[in-house]
């Protein structure tokens, strides 16, 4: 079930809101468990069987852990845990990649190819195998203790708001909220989040799914005929959409959360005003790359390692990880190390350059490097990525996609809404709107905007059918 | 103060909830009546939960389906999408439907057929039209008279004002070859596309409304007329002719705007004034009327409802070669191999006609079966007549099924029977239930 749908908005959304705010305090768990089992089940009902069973396992294994002060044995259940939880992600998620791979050198070498059947990917599977991995490290870091009780757990782990697509919460952002969020379950916050609700719904519905409708077009087309302006055009229309899409999920997602008194970390801040990619990762899936940072950046020795060569190495791991986490193929890999490169040169010199350059400048380099490495992101296949590249560059004529008035006037306000926190009086309205404590008289106005947003995104929703969220697959 | 505000909040928290409930409560009770849409709708079904349809997802995925159509106010979501489309981006939301310029409204279907792109072989139209030829020499010798009507079409007659979005290049088309063929090979034919062309220059009236699928309805006086005469004169008869009385030049009527209509928009389009020919039949005294049967597209809807059949003795209208209207007889019947050699027999005129888009499968099976049947090889039709059976026995134990085919049996005025084989029809029609 995806939240930009009828059924998850006017009917599942609505009951779950009034089961959860009718029953005792006692009982809120129970209703977003049964409910997020259900919203699970109704996407993937094969897999909700996988989710519950490796939890159930996962938690114990925890338990045993936390219960032992022998450091082998802890060590050992630590193991066991991250194995198991790898070894899923890995067997439902590389395991196509693998053989594929395998199959590949097999041909070469003259042999025949390995038989196998094809995969289906469990909704949400990399979003909460990283959960499941922040819950046993974190208590074998002691950085707070296991959960009392299984269903305490299955809720962390299956919380529908962040469950397919996150933000990634780390345990210990959310374990104390598990057991008692009375502080947070307000009104305001109630308000507060169906703003939030709403406006990631519009970005989701009114930005996101126009933009995607034309990039599908131009990225079904035949690259070597393609016009070079149409190809610009369409990964234009595709940073946009992914930006919009993505941050309109977590906006929806953190908002969910609020109105049953989460709070959920912030997913994105204004990537596309950054001004070198090192920035541009502190504000582009904040949660992952804050993920990255702690249970892999850091293990490996962080910045506090003996050279640079080691560091930049650190780096590029990270980077790698990160690329074939969003997706098994050799074009993610590739966008990771492209990311990675960029990280790296800003290190050694790109980063003095920029400052003497400004900011001016400095954002619209990064925006063009992450456009192009969006072209990797977008195209899974390595070859026809770079099919698609020389037509971006090498400003040919072709194919003509037909620029109509709903390209322009959807991508101004991408533009607008992406680039407005360029300046101060920008990032003042961002912060009155999401962050401040309203006032009654906001509260009106905001209420009458959000519902005028929901009706406007009901109504394109119903006109334009089903229409699947772009971060899903990973 | 602080007090009242929170309680404000609350009030405001529980309205919203409260607000948020009643689409789904209005789909489930309709509490207020709501206007339909417009156009081609796909009635969505209730899937019936079962455990296997669960695993599979099937059941979540026509459960969505179905609820995405079926909650509260939902046209009024649809007309305000396609006003805010319209009236800002300049877009039309329909299936098939591209805006050309100066606001003309076009099936994309007659734009490829004006460009080729739905061109299907000249030696395809070869056989095609030598088989007619065929049924037309078997029909005259029984003093039948056999007639192949092209249609005009909003393509060939508006081309110049497609959108700059159909640019295509201009390849040979179905409706040049078949023109040039049918007349090539002698068969009785009537090519309305250049007639109306050459009446275009000098037309007092639009012979084609800007919002409309069809020929407008002083276009189809002029045709009906056309035919009479045609008919006059092959038959060497008399027959009742069609007269105007007078003209009345108003805004245009349902069927001239159709697709204006499925657009579903809140507000009316700028208005178009169209020619409305107010007309009569000559009294039938001391005249020849012939029983006409005509296997046609949509377009003889607009001669059926002239009255057309007043100058003919009987009037069969096989409509796509699938359904059988009648004049003066509410309700149709289903062709099938028996109805058609038994109409071959009674009918002293067979016309076969349609638009250029439909040159692509003209006939519809009724060249083939046609054939058939006059060499004596009644096996016609069998397969689609099953299906239609298999269907029409299934619908009633959907209940959800069959309870929309009840609504539209009441919006329409005709019987439940006759709902569920038209429901049936268009089901088969559009191949969207795989049995």
């Amino acid at each position: 079930m995806v939240f930009s749908s009828i059924v998850f908005i006017l009917y599942f959304l609505p009951l779950f809101l009034l089961c959860y705010y009718v029953v005792g305090k006692k009982y809120k768990n129970f209703v977003i468990l049964a409910f997020s089992i259900f919203f699970y089940s109704w996407g993937a009902p094969k897999f909700i069987f996988v989710i519950l069973s490796t939890t159930f396992l996962d938690f114990y294994l925890v338990q045993w852990m936390d219960a032992t002060t022998d450091n082998w044995r802890r060590k050992t259940y630590l193991i066991l845990s991250l194995s198991l939880n790898l070894g899923l992600l890995i067997y439902f998620k590389y395991s196509n990649f693998f053989i594929e791979n395998v199959n590949g050198i097999l041909k070469l070498a003259g042999v025949g190819p390995v038989h196998w059947i094809k995969l289906i990917l469990p909704i949400g599977i990399s979003f909460y195998t990283f959960e499941t991995i922040t819950y046993v490290v974190d208590v074998y870091r002691k950085v707070h203790k296991p959960l009392n009780h299984f269903w305490d757990y299955q809720t962390y782990i299956i919380l529908f708001p962040k469950l397919i697509a996150g933000p990634i919460i780390r345990y210990h952002e959310l374990a104390d909220q598990i057991s008692d969020r009375s502080q947070n379950e307000t009104d305001e916050n109630k308000l507060t989040g169906f703003y939030r609700f709403a406006i990631g719904l519009g970005k989701k519905v009114i930005i996101a799914n126009h933009l995607g409708a034309y990039a599908d077009q131009v990225f079904a087309a035949d690259y070597s005929t393609l016009h070079s302006e149409i190809a610009w055009a369409g990964i234009l229309a595709y940073t946009f959409q992914i930006y919009f899409d993505f941050s309109g999920y977590s906006d929806m997602a953190i908002g969910l959360g609020k109105m049953i008194g989460f709070k959920f970390p912030e997913n994105f801040n204004n990537p596309y005003v950054s001004g070198s990619i090192t920035e541009f990762w502190k504000r582009w899936h904040i949660t992952l790359g804050s993920w990255m940072r702690n249970y892999l950046y850091i293990p490996l020795g962080g910045n506090r390692v003996d050279s640079t060569t080691r560091l930049y190495f650190n780096l590029w791991i990270v980077f790698l990880v990160s690329g074939l986490w969003h997706g098994a193929s050799w074009s993610f890999i590739v966008w990771g190390a492209y990311h990675g490169l960029f990280l790296v040169m800003e290190r050694s010199f790109l980063n003095t350059l920029y400052a003497r350059m400004g900011k001016w400048f400095s954002i619209p380099i990064t925006f063009m490097v992450v456009l192009v490495g969006w072209v990797f992101f977008r195209i899974e296949h390595l070859p026809d990525a770079m099919t698609f590249l020389k037509c971006m560059f090498t400003f040919k004529s072709g194919l003509v996609i037909h620029l109509n008035t709903d390209y322009f006037f959807y991508l101004f306000f991408a533009v607008l809404f992406s680039f407005f926190t360029i300046s101060k009086s920008g990032i003042d309205l961002q912060d009155k709107i999401y962050f401040d404590t309203y006032g009654i008289n906001r509260h009106y106005l905001m209420t009458a905007c959000s519902m005028l947003l929901m009706v406007i995104c009901i109504a394109m929703i119903t006109s334009s059918g089903f229409n699947p969220f772009i971060y899903f697959r990973f | 103060m602080k007090n009242q505000e929170e309680h404000i909040k609350k009030y405001l928290v529980w309205f919203l909830l409260g607000i948020w409930f009643i689409p789904w409560l209005q789909g489930d009770f309709h509490f207020i009546h709501e206007a339909r849409l417009h156009g081609a709708i796909e009635t969505k079904y209730n899937p019936i939960l079962d455990e296997k349809a669960w695993i599979e997802g099937r059941f979540q995925k026509y459960k969505e389906d179905y609820l995405n159509s079926e909650f509260g106010f939902r046209p009024y979501f649809i007309k305000l999408n396609n006003q805010f489309a319209y009236s800002v981006l300049g877009n039309v939301h329909a299936k098939y439907i591209v805006q050309g310029k100066d606001g003309y409204l076009f099936e994309y279907n007659y734009i490829k057929a004006f460009y080729g792109r739905d061109f299907i072989g000249e030696n395809q139209i070869d056989l095609c039209l030598r088989k007619v030829k065929k049924i037309q020499d078997s029909l005259a010798q029984h003093g039948k008279t056999f007639l192949f009507v092209v249609t005009a079409s909003k393509g060939q007659y508006c081309s110049e004002f497609f959108p700059d979005s159909s640019n295509y290049a201009k390849s040979i088309s179905n409706y040049e070859v078949f023109s040039e063929r049918a007349k090539a090979l002698g068969i009785n034919y009537i090519d309305f596309n250049s007639y109306f062309l050459d009446l275009k220059k000098n037309a007092t009236y639009p012979l084609y409304s800007k919002y409309g699928v069809h020929w407008t309805n002083y276009g189809a006086c002029i045709a009906a007329d056309s035919i009479i005469h045609y008919l006059e004169q092959k038959r060497n008869v008399d027959m009742p002719e069609l007269f105007w009385d007078s003209i009345q030049y108003e805004p245009a009527r349902k069927d001239d705007r159709d697709i204006e209509l499925a657009l579903n928009l809140i507000f009316p389009m700028k208005t178009q004034m169209l020619a409305y020919p107010k007309v009569h039949y000559e009294s039938a005294d001391g005249k020849q009327k012939p029983s006409v049967m005509v296997i046609a597209d949509s377009y003889y809807w607009s001669l059926f409802n002239l009255k057309i059949f007043n100058s003919f003795s009987k009037n069969q209208f096989w409509y796509y070669y699938s359904k059988i209207y009648e004049d003066g007889i509410n309700g149709f019947k289903m062709a099938n191999d028996t109805r058609l050699k038994q109409a071959l027999d009674d009918f002293d005129v067979v016309l076969l006609m349609g638009a250029d888009i439909n040159l692509y499968n003209i006939g519809w099976g009724f060249i083939d079966n046609a054939e058939q049947v006059l060499d004596h090889n009644p096996h016609l039709g069998l397969e689609f007549q099953q299906k239609l059976e298999n269907l029409k026995a299934y619908i009633p134990t959907d209940s959800s099924w069959i309870r929309d085919v009840r609504r539209k049996a009441i919006d329409n005025g005709i019987s439940v029977d006759s709902m569920v084989t038209l429901d049936a029809i268009w089901i088969l029609e559009h191949d969207k239930i795989n049995h």
